[in-house]
């Protein structure tokens, strides 16, 4: 196999660090998540297949070790196994529907993105694992649902739990005077 | 049709709904403003949470990549570790009084601390030995099989020449006799009391278990025997692994004989191997002959049987009135050689005063005799002494640069995962799991003789594991504190604040043994699941390429 790990690693560092730090929380874990995993990609690299590109396939197991760290971490809170949670909030969205609840666009103003990652730093893990994996990432449901063993309806539910608790975090913020 | 829900149309937003209800969606789009409003206000914020997350990446710097070791040089590493470590455990010896003796904790696998632990585990054993020992080998033969299956099917998956090795090893365990043949267990019946008449004999490895064990009969194979009052008069062909209240060991052993007692008598006329005795009073007969070397730890030894080469007691009162091929070496109170000995080589020994040696008028020594007087500093009285510090800086030293290898190579040991009481506690769990078990079932394997080689790298990886946990703990701890003084610090910063920590509450006088045991269990536990996390990962990435 001709690979040239380094300038892979060099290049893809960043993005990878940048992952485990949205998905973990606390910049030192994220760092020894990001050798970790590199340290994980090169072992496994003859089961890489180069017509793939290499962002998605470090991207993976980068994804797949913090969810495991994650659900380490919090062994008895059962990450994401609440199969009930789907049926609940159909319910749920259906009586809101009407409501027509108000999104992040009308809280923030552009310039306050960090606001906004601050707060999705302070989501629950269950709620900011799927919202980074879809969007920073740029994974498809499909992929999401793979990945933390759940079907695709409860990732587009667990989504907009996600968003709607953001929603709240803004708002609530928003309402506080400013320094 | 009625308005969509806010799931479906944020469903439809990120375009992941299926085609038909994409249709209907966009048919009632086309009719309704409000849902149109509603879709774009949706996708603008999925599109601030995007920019949130991607736009705004901190300057991050790229530390230098650290290939993982080989397995060649993984191998060599610790081949390298374990000689160092036994080269600085025998440095006082090979260098004599050029090194203060305090520097021997500089060695990783502080010797009195395992021998207190094997001792504590062999009582344990003889304790609760019938049941444990019987269910512990039935197991371990059953986890060596499981254990041999499941790494031939690990090999399987990374390479292709896998099935050769699966179907050797597989020949390799079948042609191994079963346990159940090769070893006879006898101790649940006759409440517990073992007894082999004079006149049977027993073809096989003999394990005894009992209140008292009685063999008057022959064994062929090796005999393993604990219980409270051990008597061995018929004749062993193998090795004898013994431990009781009472042992006395009377027929004659072709191999070694290794055990501990309260009491250890060891009249037996012939042992071709070598002797271990440890107890709180050991004795050799002089009508015994011990081929090779006699080995003795004991509050009293008295040692008078012929013994063809050398014999080394550790001992308060040690007493030799023996022929010895070889030479003596004893570390003791006091050590008195009586008139009937008759030492080939030389005579080296070490005690607290001048006077620790008496030899006897009429005692014969063919070599030099050298009575070295060593300081044995009391509990209290070694803090106050310099060496001290200096053997404690040495063991940082060593622990750090260890704990810096180790998690430079393995990035995830950084993050044990005790995040919450119950995490702790099972990592102790399976610590002190692993600490108790391990020596039982090395024991147990190295009966065969397949199992020799797995036992010994078994002893060498739980060596291994005791001094790594501590490190492994000790960053942890130094990263927490770190953490929660808010400052965020490299990973050797928070190892050396955390050894540091460790070190100290280690050595305080009276809790430090205890902190010290609970610290080692959790640190084991967090290897175990830690390697245990790796193997069941490990291979999965291939499948995420596609």
């Amino acid at each position: 196999m001709n690979i040239d790990f380094e300038s892979l690693y060099v290049s893809h560092y960043g993005r990878v660090y940048g992952l485990c730090r949205r998905l973990l929380g606390r910049p030192s874990q994220a760092e020894d998540a990001a050798q970790e995993v590199f340290m994980r990609a090169y072992k496994a690299l003859d089961r890489y297949d180069q017509h793939q590109p290499f962002a998605n396939w470090v991207l993976g197991i980068a994804s797949r070790y913090c969810i495991d760290l994650l659900r380490r971490r919090s062994r008895e809170a059962k990450l994401f196994d609440d199969h009930a949670e789907v049926e609940e909030y159909v319910d749920e969205v259906s009586e809101t529907a009407a409501a027509r609840p108000t999104t992040l666009e009308s809280l923030v103003a552009d310039e306050q993105g960090a606001q906004v990652k601050a707060a999705i730093g302070s989501l629950p893990d269950n709620y900011r694992v799927p919202l980074v994996l879809a969007y920073y990432n740029e994974w498809s449901y499909d992929e999401i649902a793979t990945h933390l063993g759940v079907t695709r309806n409860h990732v587009g539910v667990l989504l907009l739990r996600a968003k709607r608790a953001l929603r709240r975090v803004l708002d609530e913020s928003g309402q506080e005077p400013r320094t | 049709m009625n308005c969509p829900n806010e799931l479906t149309l944020a469903m439809y937003g990120d375009g992941e709904l299926a085609a038909d209800d994409t249709a209907t969606i966009d048919a009632h789009l086309t009719g309704c403003a409000a849902c149109r409003s509603q879709l774009a206000a949706l996708r603008a914020e999925s599109a601030l949470i995007t920019a949130a997350l991607v736009g705004e990446v901190e300057p991050v710097g790229v530390p230098t990549f650290r290939r993982p070791l080989s397995r060649a040089a993984l191998t060599l590493a610790t081949a390298g570790f374990l000689l160092a470590a036994t080269l600085v455990s025998a440095a006082p010896s090979l260098l004599g009084n050029l090194l203060p003796a305090s520097v021997t904790r500089f060695n990783p696998f502080d010797i009195s601390l395992l021998f207190d632990l094997a001792v504590r585990a062999a009582i344990y054993v003889v304790q609760h030995g019938g049941d444990l020992m019987i269910s512990v080998a039935e197991t371990a033969s059953v986890a060596v099989v499981v254990g041999l299956l499941a790494w031939a099917v690990f090999v399987l998956r990374k390479r292709a020449s896998g099935p050769l090795l699966v179907s050797t090893l597989l020949c390799v365990v079948a042609l191994q006799p079963a346990p159940s043949e090769a070893l006879e267990i006898r101790g649940e019946k006759d409440h517990g009391n073992v007894f082999v008449p004079a006149g049977e004999t027993i073809d096989d490895t003999l394990i005894a278990l009992g209140e008292t064990v009685e063999i008057n009969g022959d064994v062929t194979g090796d005999l393993i025997a604990f219980g409270r009052r051990i008597t061995i008069h018929g004749r062993v062909g193998g090795q004898v692994l013994t431990g009781g209240q009472a042992v006395t060991i009377a027929g004659e052993v072709e191999g070694s004989v290794i055990g501990g007692g309260e009491t250890f008598d060891v009249i037996s006329p012939r042992i071709g191997g070598n002797l271990y005795g440890f107890g709180q009073t050991v004795s050799v007969s002089a009508t015994s002959q011990i081929e090779q070397n006699a080995i003795v730890g004991a509050e009293r030894a008295n040692v008078m049987a012929a013994i063809g080469r050398d014999v080394i007691g550790f001992a308060n009162e040690m007493d030799l009135g023996s022929t010895v091929g070889g030479s003596l070496t004893a570390f003791a109170t006091h050590v008195t050689l009586l008139a009937s000995t008759r030492i080939a080589g030389n005579v080296h020994t070490h005690g607290m005063k001048e006077d620790h040696l008496t030899i006897s008028p009429g005692a014969v020594i063919g070599g030099e005799v050298k009575s070295e007087v060593q300081e044995m500093p009391d509990e209290l009285s070694e803090y106050r002494s310099a060496g001290f510090y200096v053997a404690q800086l040495l063991r940082f030293a060593m622990a750090f640069v260890t704990g810096a290898l180790l998690l430079a190579i393995v990035p995830g040991l950084r993050d044990p995962g005790l995040d919450s009481t119950r995490d702790t506690l099972i990592a102790g769990g399976y610590g002190l799991l692993a600490l108790v078990a391990t020596p039982i079932i090395v024991v147990l394997v190295a009966v065969t003789v397949i199992g020799i080689p797995i036992a010994a790298m078994a002893f060498v990886l739980w060596l291994l594991g005791i001094y790594l946990a501590k490190i492994v703990i000790a960053h942890f701890i130094g990263e927490r504190i770190t953490a929660a003084s808010g400052t965020n610090v490299h990973f050797t910063v928070a190892l050396a604040l955390g050894l540091l920590l460790v070190i100290f509450v280690i050595n305080l006088p009276f809790v430090g043994g205890v902190l010290n045991f609970l610290l080692t269990i959790c640190g084991i536990g967090v290897l175990i699941l830690f390697v245990r996390d790796w193997l069941r990962d490990d291979g999965a990435y291939g499948e995420q390429a596609s």
